[in-house]
């Protein structure tokens, strides 16, 4: 039950964006965009109310526990909540009509990145959806072709890989601790790290968490900050969508 | 652990390695022409491809052999051509407006390394490991990183900026070869390409940057700010 | 504590003054071939030396004691530094423990300050540029020399220079070691600075360049010998430093036997003749920087010896 509904969430958002990027034509991306949407908050409530310890399943993977699905389900509320409110203000601008699916299909693989992050079991796969969020957001924020646009989505995305890369040194330090007392090659899982983290050195994993702290706030700093810099509509409400990766 | 039983030949190549990544690193920090940068990037990038390639044959690691051909050619050629391509579209050869003379960051990131060398060799004490390659390897992972923080503070124009994010992911690539050899395959693979995509969105962003901002340095970007 | 220890001791400080000036005839001689003139002969700076301890003294009015004190200290500064250094033994003779490295670098330091104050105590204007100019020189420089010595210390793990001799020639893992290289190429850097190469080359007298010149300017006769050799000496003690204690530590008396002090100062001279060769050809490469980029091979050199002492807490 629990793997057909996390399937269901993360195939929803990439099907929707399959389907915009497909069809060229507004109205169609704004439904399939809301339909997702739907089925997101759907599968993320249930996800809750079904699961009890962590779950695995994709050859380790993938893991889903309470944490995951209630992190799940405040996504999901906001991505619902967002495509409502997109689809009012973007009919606004009358000029970007022909670009409109892109901006769903964008939105969409957005969300779909967004849920795939909590569901990992793997901090360096882990990483590589955060650093995927990164990359669709940045076109996100640049979607009107506008000066301050553009220059909101330079300085998003030289700030954020700045501070995920801080992030990738410190999840290598807290793989080299846990190597230490493991052994050279094993699964990067949060359970491995869990069982070693008593015998792992004080020192290095006090600065390893310093790191991975300011590297994954950089990006929640920037995100929920990020309001009264930018004046763009896109990026306010993609704003308050995008700070729960922190 | 592999650092814990290198032979001196060994550690003295890696040691000469990693040294001389960080020395290219200064040359990038120095230097006002963009395609100084970029060839001391092709330089640094093939180092680091040679240390993948040493720690493979001195700790067994057959894997590591492919990392370091992928290197090579990836971070080597592929990245500088791509960014090379995007320096020629935009007819930018070198900084205009320097914030801080080449010299006095040359400076900076000569006390940047000393920082990091007092907080690795603090680090390499505590584990008990004070005085091998490991205190060098984290030496150089961290003053790397500081380094091309330096190179973002100082440097407006776009393509420096690209640079010194590279640099900072070199510098963790350079310390997860030497620190965390055992590392699985699929997460190496994943950095080493997650640059390319990197690169490529950032010359569709630059291509945005021209046609609407007028140029590329961040001295233009001045609207939103505070 | 024998005489024959003394002998050396005087043989060595005899040996700088002897052959420095012909150190400076080569250097000089070979940047003019290199650019296919004739040149002046490698003697012309005997014979310029001569030449000036005949000429008559002429001391401008506004002089004081010390004008006619800074010559001579510049000069005996110089005297003693041989005294500290391995110039043709590899073992320390008498009162060598007297300074160690750091100590030969602040004598030849002071003697470089009283030349500063020479210039500054005739009251003229040139006297104040070239001051000014070397001091501002000094200030980029000397951190640099002080890392690069405090380098050299730290690679033997001892004050003296000869310890460092005995470690290179010793080990060669040593010698090649990334420390070590980059001590080699940042004293190198300042070999260059401190003896007016390019691209600095502040014994010139064009007055926008000039920096050595202007603080002797109101020098003549036996004074300005004494204090044009002193500038020699300077030289040929750097290039001592440079060739016995870190690039080329090879081929010093080990027994100290007149015949091996002698095949022991050929051979010094040999090497520096190497050095001269690589330094002519690095500086007919370039050009003179302009005044306010003089900071930048100090700054790369200064870059090299924290790099140096960093790696070499990890060999």
């Amino acid at each position: 039950m629990i793997e057909t509904w996390s399937v269901v969430i993360v195939i929803a958002p990439v099907a929707a964006a399959a389907i915009c990027a497909a069809s060229r034509r507004a109205r169609v991306a704004e439904y399939a965009n809301l339909a997702a949407s739907i089925v997101c908050v759907v599968a993320a409530v249930s996800l809750v109310c079904t699961v009890k310890d962590g779950h695995r399943f994709l050859r380790d993977y993938v893991v889903v526990d309470a944490l995951a699905a209630w992190t799940l389900v405040c996504t999901a509320l906001v991505y619902c909540l967002a495509s409502i409110y997109a689809v009012g203000y973007m009919r606004l601008l009358a000029e970007e009509r022909e670009r409109l699916p892109n901006f769903y299909a964008l939105f969409a693989l957005f969300a779909a990145t967004m849920i795939c992050g909590p569901i990992m079991n793997n901090i360096g796969v882990y990483w590589i959806a955060i650093e995927l969020t990164t990359l669709v957001s940045t076109f996100l924020v640049g979607f009107e072709r506008g000066q301050e646009a553009i220059e909101a989505a330079w300085k998003y995305i030289i700030v954020v890989s700045a501070g995920i890369s801080l992030a990738l040194l410190g999840t290598v330090l807290f793989y080299w601790a846990g190597s230490l007392v493991i052994g050279p090659t094993y699964d990067m899982t949060w359970d491995t790290l869990r069982r070693a983290a008593p015998r792992m050195n004080p020192a290095l994993t006090q600065m390893a968490f310093l790191l991975v702290l300011v590297g994954y706030g950089t990006k929640a700093g920037v995100d929920g900050g990020r309001n009264p810099t930018l004046n763009g509509g896109v990026s306010q409400e993609f704003g308050m969508f995008s700070s729960f990766p922190g | 652990m592999l650092l814990a039983h290198l032979s001196p030949l060994a550690a003295s190549l890696f040691s000469l390695l990693a040294i001389g990544s960080l020395l290219l690193a200064f040359v990038m920090l120095g230097s006002r022409w963009l395609k100084d940068y970029l060839l001391a990037f092709m330089a640094e990038s093939w180092l680091i491809a040679a240390l993948s390639g040493a720690v493979g044959y001195y700790g067994n690691y057959r894997e590591l052999y492919l990392i370091a051909l992928l290197t090579a050619f990836f971070r080597g050629l592929v990245l500088p051509y791509l960014i090379w391509r995007i320096i020629i579209r935009l007819e930018v050869e070198r900084e205009l407006h320097v914030i801080l003379q080449p010299s006095s960051s040359i400076v900076l990131g000569a006390l940047l390394v000393l920082f990091a060398f007092v907080v690795s060799n603090h680090l390499g004490n505590a584990l008990g490991l004070g005085g091998t390659v490991v205190v060098l390897a984290l030496t150089v992972m961290l003053s790397m990183k500081l380094i091309g923080f330096l190179m973002l503070a100082v440097r407006h124009e776009a393509i420096s900026q690209v640079l010194g994010l590279l640099i900072l992911e070199n510098g963790i690539f350079l310390g997860s070869q030497i620190l965390v050899p055992g590392m699985p395959m699929l997460i190496e693979l994943v950095l080493l390409f997650d640059l390319l995509v990197i690169v490529v969105s950032f010359g569709v962003l630059v291509r945005y940057l021209v046609a609407h901002v007028g140029s590329t340095s961040s001295r233009e970007l001045r609207r939103l700010v505070g | 504590m024998s005489a024959r220890d003394i002998a050396l001791q005087v043989a060595q400080v005899v040996t700088v003054i002897a052959l420095s000036p012909l150190l400076q005839g080569v250097i000089l001689q070979w940047e003019e071939r290199v650019q296919r003139a004739r040149g002046p002969g490698i003697f012309q700076p005997y014979r310029d030396l001569w030449k000036l301890f005949h000429k008559q003294l002429v001391v401008p009015n506004s002089a004081s004691w010390i004008y006619w004190t800074a010559p001579v200290v510049a000069f005996t500064c110089m005297l003693t530094v041989p005294i500290l250094i391995p110039v043709l033994t590899d073992f320390p003779l008498p009162l060598s423990d007297m300074g160690d490295i750091l100590g030969g670098g602040l004598i030849l330091t002071f003697g470089s300050f009283a030349v500063v104050l020479a210039g500054l105590d005739s009251g003229s204007a040139y006297g104040g540029i070239g001051s000014s100019r070397s001091v501002m020189l000094g200030i980029l420089a000397e951190p640099t020399l002080i890392l690069v010595l405090v380098g050299i210390t730290l690679l033997a793990k001892a004050m003296l220079p000869f310890v460092v001799n005995h470690l290179l020639v010793a080990q060669p893992s040593v010698y090649w070691s990334p420390a070590h290289l980059f001590l080699v190429f940042a004293f190198f850097v300042l070999l260059l600075v401190e003896t007016d190469r390019l691209p600095i080359h502040s014994s010139t007298h064009i007055e926008v360049y000039m920096i050595e010149e202007a603080r002797i300017l109101e020098y003549t006769g036996p004074l300005l010998a004494l204090l044009k050799w002193a500038s020699m000496m300077k030289q040929f003690i750097l290039y001592t430093i440079f060739c016995n204690v870190l690039t080329l530590p090879w081929g010093l008396s080990q027994h100290g036997t007149a015949l091996g002090a002698l095949g022991a100062a050929i051979g010094l001279f040999l090497r520096m003749l190497l050095v001269a060769l690589v330094v002519v050809l690095v500086e007919t490469a370039q050009s003179r920087l302009r005044f306010f980029r003089y900071q930048e091979p100090l700054a790369a050199s200064f870059m090299l010896a924290v790099l140096a002492i960093a790696a070499n807490q990890l060999r």
